[in-house]
């Protein structure tokens, strides 16, 4: 195909697009519309707040559990018995508690 | 009268909505037509879009027109609609490449996209050429085609500059021009 030719079809094609009528909306489409609408609620304005309240909560109280368990575990960890803390002073002290 | 009616779509009133339909329905119709170029989709969609203004009704702040939000979620959801057909095209091209023609069919929930798709040819350039557009320069382009929009209510519903839209619109067109003539050479 000639380039002259090319450019005439992208032409023509592209004017296709531009001359595409338009269409209107039947008896039946409004009909089926509405009783789509019939069967949905609208979404309360104030309903996505009160649940982003109620997530960041449960976010907030989930965080703070985790906090407490982190610590009440990190804690019984570190409880040592009275050797081990003789060892620990002995050790800074370079003396051997076994003698 | 726009703050009466939204006042009573926000109450619910099932009228106002009735009101509403027929303010718009025809400017959704077509916008959704020239974007999905297929009357049965064209008319799935712009109801999708009813839906959804009337569902959110509730959620719009009057920041913009009322126009220009519905107008907004007819695009979104235009776009949707063609991001869901690129990939039933992909899934039902696997299928063909695999000769699993009957899994492709189910997996694409029932009947082949490009069935009752386009009408002829050139709809099927038109449309190829602009499945290479970025979705900006898409917008733009498609809603520039149709009566009534012009380039400051295109800059509104895309929330941009109309210096913005007017490039958009100019590199779109050069775009789908070359794609054309390549897609034209091809079949040559």
């Amino acid at each position: 195909m000639k380039e002259s030719e090319v450019n005439n079809r992208v032409l023509q094609t592209l004017s296709m697009f531009d001359e595409i009528g338009d269409i209107d909306s039947t008896a039946d489409w409004s009909q089926s519309l509405m009783n789509k609408i019939n069967t949905v609620k609208p979404q309360s304005a104030s309903g996505l707040p009160k649940i982003r309240f109620v997530v960041a909560t449960l976010l907030i109280l989930l965080i703070n559990v985790g906090f407490v368990l982190n610590t009440m575990l990190n804690s019984s960890k570190k409880n040592t018995t009275h050797k081990s803390e003789l060892q620990l002073i002995s050790k800074e002290l370079l003396v051997n508690p076994e003698q | 009268m726009e703050a009466d009616l939204l006042h009573k779509l926000k109450l619910g009133d099932k009228a106002a909505f009735a009101q509403l339909v027929a303010l718009y329905s025809k400017r959704v119709l077509n916008t959704c037509y020239r974007f999905l170029l297929d009357k049965q989709d064209a008319e799935d969609v712009s109801q999708e879009v009813f839906i959804e203004v009337f569902q959110s009704i509730n959620t719009f702040k009057g920041d913009a027109k009322l126009s220009t939000w519905i107008y907004r979620i007819t695009v979104t959801k235009c776009l949707d609609e063609l991001k869901k057909r690129n990939r039933k095209k992909r899934i039902t091209s696997i299928g063909k490449i695999l000769h699993i023609d009957e899994v492709a069919n189910w997996l694409t929930g029932g009947a082949m996209p490009d069935k009752s798709l386009h009408e002829d040819d050139k709809m099927r350039e038109i449309a190829k050429a602009l499945n290479t557009l970025p979705d900006n320069q898409r917008i733009a382009f498609t809603l520039s085609k149709i009566d009534g929009y012009n380039n400051a209510e295109i800059a509104e519903i895309m929330n941009t500059t109309l210096n913005a839209v007017e490039s958009l619109i100019s590199r779109a067109k050069q775009k789908v021009s070359a794609e054309l003539e390549l897609i034209l050479k091809n079949k040559s």
